[in-house]
């Protein structure tokens, strides 16, 4: 098996004028305390890179200021918007598959969604969004990492 | 910006690892499908969830942990609920 299917998860309040759901994806994140946290991410590719807030960071025992320094802008470009961050390998392991990725991640010092973006993960997956059925298909693009069963049942929505 | 080498790897869950999958499971799809009145509630919000129900929330993560007596506690869920349309 190297491909699964996600339902879109509800995170907007239902009083917007769009379709409340959006394409997610649940995953366990392993951090160098050895310490597991499961986390939902929005799959974002329009996001350069993932992203999440500093205090993520930290609990998952990095120490943020030694990570690599970066600046984050968004879609509005004063200067003054931009907020810096720090970049730090982290492992994704995905339940669907029985696999772990290690993905590039930039912990924003101060808030932020949780957004899985185009660095790293994107490069091992092809991903199809379906917005007519809200439903996300991932296929692993290196079949040999994937030998194990899923540990997680399918979507009902398959 | 870097275009690392991504290492994937075959993962076999630890004893541990497994019995948290489990635990939280039930707590992560009730998130998922968070009933519309608790998503307009907790519109802008971050919430921290356990067996299925909130157990807090905060403006930012920062404050939602700072509310939790455990916040590295793995059976805890913590989630953010997005105020209204976004454009990244």
């Amino acid at each position: 098996m190297n491909s699964f299917v996600k339902r879109w998860r509800a995170v907007l309040p239902p009083t917007v004028p769009v379709n409340p759901k959006v394409p997610a994806i649940d995953v366990l994140l392993a951090g160098p305390n050895r310490r597991v946290l499961r986390r939902t991410f929005l799959v974002d590719t329009g996001a350069d890179v993932t992203l999440a807030p500093r205090r993520l960071c930290e609990l998952l025992g990095f120490d943020w200021p030694a990570g690599e320094p970066m600046r984050l802008a968004g879609i509005a470009s004063r200067p003054e918007c931009a907020v810096e961050a720090r970049l730090f390998d982290l492992e994704f392991l995905i339940p669907d598959l029985a696999i772990g990725i290690t993905v590039p991640v930039c912990f924003a010092d101060g808030d932020s969604s949780l957004l899985l973006g185009r660095e790293g993960f994107f490069d091992c997956f092809r991903i199809e969004f379906d917005k007519s059925r809200l439903l996300t298909r991932f296929e692993l693009l290196d079949e040999d990492a994937s030998q194990h069963e899923p540990l997680l049942p399918p979507s009902t929505d398959n | 910006m870097i275009t690392r080498q991504v290492k994937i790897r075959p993962w076999v869950p630890s004893p541990d690892q497994q019995m948290l999958l489990r635990e939280t499971e039930a707590t992560m799809q009730w998130l998922w499908d968070l009933p519309d009145a608790l998503r307009n509630q907790y519109a802008g919000q971050w919430v921290a969830a356990q067996d299925c129900r909130i157990v807090a929330s905060a403006p930012t993560m920062a404050e939602l942990c700072d509310r939790l007596a455990n916040p590295a506690d793995p059976t805890i869920i913590m989630e953010r609920f997005e105020k209204g349309v976004a454009v990244r």
